[in-house]
């Protein structure tokens, strides 16, 4: 009996050496890629840097919703990856986990890029621990998106309209594409389930939240002071701001120039749809649909048949801000390794690394870093999306998201609160102003 | 703990003993630590990490006083009562029909049987895309033979919930009618025949002698298909997402709504909790029926 005890310890200490003589010194979990070149770049900078230190890293990569979902799941179960990334993080949690205290200070992986950061990249990073009081550096930046529009012009063609009929100008705009382009393309494509306008409309995509950001912004409403971090909802003007909004972004649905199904859209959704050529007109918040596009073999389609476009003007024509978005890498407080994982993250935000990294997302993302910014790919006139795209971020004005000046408005993001309302007005048939309420009520029970 | 010692005794101290197990003990306790491990490791444990988990009464309080919860509440309840009864009526029916003797019924029952087997995802996603109002084929259909717009059958809350207790019954009516088939192929056929002798017609065997022997059955079907479908994540989820606005949740898919999507796992265990005490009464009484069929 003793004997077999002992050979049974003695198998089971085996197996555990062994498990942790396969375990990597580095754990990452990160963000998939839609396109190949993306994750072929992170799995380059992965073997380069193993190379250069002799260390081991594993890596993990899961989908858009999973990323966060998995960490959540690590964290209450008190074994979080050494380092992770997620398209999601920001609007959903970073900000929030900086708060709660989960995750570690990164301040001397930020320093070796803090002179070459944008100033909105800076802002994002720096967030109140609520445990300390203290505003600290809890996010490693590594890139940024905004909303962009993109069209089927080869549609418009069709239908004998051009992209200089566009209006500028606010409700024009919307009209123009419910009013005009919806009826001339059914008309001249002989298809009655074409529309006009490809706006989310569901509770459950972020892309609805990031959408109406712009709408907010058309309106000159802010939810929050970024001076207090304070909610601003109580201002009859901003209130008001936010009725005309929602009414606004609401609209082209009612006129039924945006398909029914967007009620239930997912984040990819508002892409697939474009892409299935059922909508002529997508607002979506980075290139992911022209870059699904690049490697086709038809060049046509990247290059002439679809055109990105800069947002409309705002309803008394000045230029609208862009609110931006951006991407984080965090580093959790009870990871394993988290002197490594910094060394990592150093080597990844270099230029040599970042740089083809954001270039393999075929633009889909965009530079924090003015030196990447300044790399020939980012200054290449022949691409035509790339070219709206660099003037987007660089030439006109941009906001941060409103999380950015108080971490509890993420719930407000978490929960699609935004969303909620949109789906109050276009499936329950409320008035705008009775959304708005509701919104308001919310937010304060979540944000206080 | 006091300890008194009598007068005059010297306390000596006790040798330890040791615990002789006879050969049979040991060999009793080898071959019963291992599901005695297993059984902690995967009921005991889970469970009470479980219980844990969503034990703070401040989640309950969250979770009471969100009107998407008790929405999804009356959702669970309307799901079962008309999923399983529906899906159990038919599968009595239809198990009636794949009784018969003739040779290509065994064929179709295979076929009958292929939406139990082929796994969810690609099914249920096929019925997504199949309902959709712009390009799905049903609506396609009516246009196209009929020149009539179809209805948003996943936009419209009833509709869309309408859809999942019907993608639910599709995908699980063959694993019922299988059982209530066996059931029925158990009856004795001499029971039928005797009843023939009788003149009784089709209606009154069933009466008579089907439904009597099948009655334990198909009533511990129910049961057990109750409990199975409280947990049925996949026909809501795969098929709505729990939208349009959230409006065609159980409480399963939002309990993963919680935890996952609001990162609030405590109130997402408690939301599932709260079907408890629903369905330890249905567990107690389903075990009671089997132990009663035993005995």
């Amino acid at each position: 009996m003793k004997r077999w005890v002992r050979s049974l310890l003695a198998a089971t200490c085996l197996v555990g050496m062994a498990g942790a003589a396969i375990a990597a010194d580095l754990q990452i979990w990160w963000n998939k890629s839609y396109y190949p070149e993306e994750d072929q770049q992170f799995d380059k900078i992965v073997k380069d840097f193993q190379a250069k230190t002799g260390k081991t890293v594993e890596y993990v990569m899961f989908t858009n919703e999973d990323v966060p979902r998995k960490v959540l799941a690590a964290l209450t179960a008190g074994q979080p990856p050494d380092l992770s990334y997620a398209f999601l993080f920001d609007v959903q949690h970073t900000a929030r986990w900086a708060f709660e205290d989960v995750l570690e200070d990164v301040s001397d992986v930020v320093e070796t890029i803090r002179p070459h950061l944008l100033p909105s990249a800076i802002e994002a990073i720096t967030l109140l621990n609520g445990k300390t009081g203290q505003k600290g550096v809890y996010a490693m930046p590594v890139a940024q998106q905004v909303e962009h529009i993109h069209v089927w012009k080869d549609m418009l063609d069709q239908a004998g309209l051009k992209l200089q009929d566009v209006p500028r100008t606010w409700n024009e705009y919307w009209d123009w594409w419910c009013k005009t382009a919806q009826p001339a393309v059914r008309k001249a494509t002989g298809n009655r389930n074409i529309f006009g306008v490809g706006q989310p409309m569901s509770s459950s995509a972020s892309d609805t939240f990031f959408a109406f950001m712009m709408f907010l912004n058309a309106f000159d409403t802010k939810v929050v002071d970024p001076a207090t971090g304070k909610l601003t909802v109580d201002d009859p003007k901003v209130r008001e701001g936010m009725i005309k909004a929602l009414a606004s972004y609401t609209q082209p649905f009612k006129d039924r120039c945006v398909p029914p199904g967007a009620v239930n859209w997912s984040d990819a959704d508002n892409n697939v749809n474009f892409l299935n050529r059922i909508t002529i007109m997508v607002p979506n918040p980075s290139l992911s649909i022209p870059a699904s596009q690049y490697n086709n073999p038809d060049r046509s389609v990247y290059m002439e048949k679809m055109v990105t476009l800069e947002w409309p003007d705002k309803p008394d024509g000045r230029p609208i801000e862009y609110t931006t978005s951006i991407k984080t890498a965090v580093i959790f407080k009870n990871s394993k390794n988290k002197a490594l994982a910094k060394e990592f993250m150093k080597f990844f935000l270099q230029p040599d690394n970042l740089g083809p990294y954001l270039e393999g997302s075929l633009a889909r993302w965009f530079p924090v870093d003015k030196r990447l910014i300044e790399r020939p790919y980012w200054k290449d006139q022949s691409d035509p999306h790339r070219v709206v795209q660099v003037r987007q971020y660089t030439q006109r004005p941009q906001v941060p998201f409103p999380h950015v000046h108080n971490h509890r408005l993420i719930l407000v993001n978490a929960e699609n609160a935004w969303g909620k309302a949109v789906t109050r007005v276009v499936l329950d048939n409320w008035t705008p102003d009775k959304a708005v309420d509701e919104l308001i009520a919310r937010m304060k029970e979540l944000v206080g | 703990m006091a300890v008194s010692v009598a007068p005059g005794r010297a306390v000596e101290a006790a040798p330890p003993r040791r615990v002789r197990w006879s050969g049979e003990t040991a060999w009793g306790v080898a071959f019963v630590t291992p599901y005695v491990v297993l059984f902690a490791a995967l009921v005991v444990w889970p469970v009470a990490y479980g219980f844990w988990l969503g034990a703070s009464p401040s989640a309950f309080a969250t979770l009471f006083a969100d009107p998407i919860y008790l929405e999804s509440a009356w959702n669970t309840v309307v799901f079962l009562a008309l999923g399983v009864n529906l899906k159990l009526f038919l599968a009595l029916l239809l198990s009636g029909y794949l009784a018969q003797s003739r040779p290509w019924i065994r064929w179709l029952s295979v076929l009958f049987l292929l939406p139990w087997a082929v796994p969810s995802i690609p099914t249920i996603f096929s019925f997504r895309w199949m309902l959709n109002s712009e390009w799905g084929m049903l609506n396609g259909l009516l246009w196209e033979l009929f020149g009539i717009e179809g209805p948003w059958w996943l936009v419209d809350p009833q509709l869309a919930f309408g859809s999942v207790i019907f993608v639910h019954v599709w995908k699980y009516l063959p694993f019922w009618t299988l059982i209530l088939l066996a059931g029925r192929m158990a009856i004795p056929t001499d029971l039928y025949e005797a009843a023939t002798i009788d003149g009784a017609s089709p209606l009154q065997k069933f009466l008579f002698v089907t439904w009597p022997q099948l009655k334990n059955l198909y009533v511990t079907s129910t049961l057990l298909s109750t409990i199975w479908s409280l947990g049925d994540f996949n026909s809501v989820y795969l098929l709505t997402g729990g939208g349009p606005a959230e409006k065609t949740h159980v409480l399963a898919t939002l309990g993963i709504r919680y935890a996952f999507n609001l990162h609030q796992i405590d109130v997402g265990v408690a939301c599932v909790m709260t079907a408890l005490p629903f369905l330890v009464p249905l567990v107690v009484i389903l075990i009671r029926r089997l132990g009663g069929r035993v005995q």
